[in-house]
């Protein structure tokens, strides 16, 4: 049931250059907190190191070297404009500096912190540019609160931000990612007694299975 | 189906603990039967230490530049590079001018970004990658490349267990065995590890493109990864035997 490859091929696609932002947002995110991820992908960048090396070659132009040459002789003095941070997510969300940092230069979002949408669940809906039809958000699950059993249509990919959660396939903490490519996979995550912060990518909207809950899929605010 | 990132699930898994390992088992042998053992995991014997020259000379070439703003060596890496970036950034779908253009920007980058190099960190084949790979999502995406900041510490306890520094894959040796593994796969694997490397395609344009149902196409990547790391594997328990 497990399929560890499903991991790996994402941090050989980030590495690669073939994710869409939105994938590689959560990559970026998982490096930043995991060492071992971190390992993947630089091992994942050698590859691509190496099998540039063994790639065919194209003949440049003769004067390609001499317009470089020129080009650093010659700096360029306009200042590079900087990127606006494109999002606000405050302090007081408490998430980790290097994931509000990474959030805030690649996402866009209308909130500032903070907002409920069930008993003891928190959201924070993000944009990123690309593909629109991603779904990505922050979740904050309070201590033991346990998200109904659901399905995901499509990839899902989750990141522990903080605390911890549990569910049928086993227990995640912080810098753990667990990715979801089974349309039939139904699970219902628990957070920690300490509580969750996820960062959480969906493909496509998640299904509820119990009727009691189904009327949450015509929001399809999760 | 599920990948699951725990750090006590992940042992035994992971690609670059088997570079370290690897690493390891090369460091313990005396440098004449490190070349021995490499020259027989390969059929190339001649190219692989020809090859491995030259690597080690990409570092000492691109610490020259960083270091003496050396022009010659400077030259020496594009002579190199250069046209294998170009046909990167081609098989991307950049035009012969386009390519041009990305490749300048490319090496501009290289001379400006070179007093940064750490050999320690990368081998220069990778560092050279990831600046390619970089301009290739800047110029053909007009998006950025969403890189984190590998100079940051990591917070997960999973650092505490981490077997080796960041460094391990950093050795040409270890890249060349990379090399050597990837020369073994089946041909249907590495072409499909060919696209994902260098033609930036999506499983689902993949599994367009060649035909072949997207559940095949990550299997069969899934399956060249696979053998890469039994690759490594193999090699080290060769390199065990008297």
């Amino acid at each position: 049931m497990i399929d560890f490859s499903l991991l790996d091929m994402l941090l050989m696609q980030y590495a690669a250059g073939g994710l869409t932002p939105s994938e590689a947002l959560m990559v970026a995110s998982h490096a930043a907190l995991n060492p071992q991820a971190r390992r993947k992908i630089a091992a994942y960048e050698a590859l691509g190191g190496q099998m540039l090396c063994e790639n065919e070659i194209r003949d440049v132009t003769p004067d390609c070297l001499d317009k470089i040459m020129a080009r650093i002789d010659n700096p360029c003095t306009e200042t590079p404009c900087r990127e606006a941070a494109l999002a606000v997510l405050a302090e007081d969300t408490g998430l980790r500096d290097e994931i509000r940092a990474l959030l805030n230069a690649h996402c866009k979002t209308r909130q500032r912190s903070w907002t409920p949408i069930a008993n003891g669940i928190d959201v924070i809906y993000l944009q990123v540019s690309a593909p629109r039809r991603h779904r990505l958000r922050l979740v904050r699950l309070a201590g033991g609160c346990q998200v109904p059993p659901h399905r995901h249509p499509d990839l899902e990919i989750t990141l522990v931000l903080e605390g911890g959660f549990s569910d049928a396939s086993g227990h995640y903490t912080v810098g753990d990612m667990l990715v979801i490519d089974d349309p039939a996979y139904v699970h219902a995550p628990k957070a920690d007694a300490g509580g969750c912060t996820c960062l959480t990518l969906m493909e496509a909207p998640l299904r509820f299975q119990s009727r009691m809950v189904g009327i949450l899929n015509l929001f399809k605010r999760f | 189906m599920i990948a699951a990132a725990a750090p006590h699930r992940l042992s035994g898994f992971c690609f670059l603990q088997s570079i370290c390992a690897l690493r390891e088992k090369l460091a313990s042998v005396p440098v004449g039967r490190v070349q021995k053992h490499m020259a027989q995991a390969t059929t190339t014997s001649s190219d692989l230490l020809r090859d491995s020259d030259a690597a080690a000379s990409h570092e000492a070439l691109l610490l020259a530049v960083g270091q003496q703003r050396d022009r010659k060596a400077f030259a020496a890496l594009f002579a190199y590079f250069g046209p294998r970036i170009k046909s990167y950034l081609m098989k991307h779908g950049a035009s012969e001018t386009a390519a041009e253009e990305i490749l300048q920007n490319t090496f501009v980058t290289v001379w400006e970004k070179a007093a940064g190099y750490d050999p320690k960190k990368a081998a220069a084949s990778t560092w050279l990658f990831t600046i390619a790979r970089n301009k290739r999502i800047d110029a053909l995406r007009r998006e950025k490349y969403i890189a984190y900041d590998s100079d940051a510490p990591a917070v997960t306890q999973a650092a505490a267990s981490r077997p080796a520094p960041d460094e391990d894959y950093a050795d040409p040796r270890s890249v060349e065995k990379l090399s050597a593994a990837l020369k073994d796969l089946p041909p249907e694997q590495s072409a499909l590890l060919h696209m994902a490397y260098f033609e930036d395609k999506s499983h689902q344009a993949i599994a367009d493109e060649t035909k072949i149902p997207l559940g095949t196409v990550k299997s069969r990547l899934r399956l060249a990864l696979e053998k890469l790391r039994q690759q490594f594997a193999a090699d080290i328990r060769e390199g065990e035997a008297p």
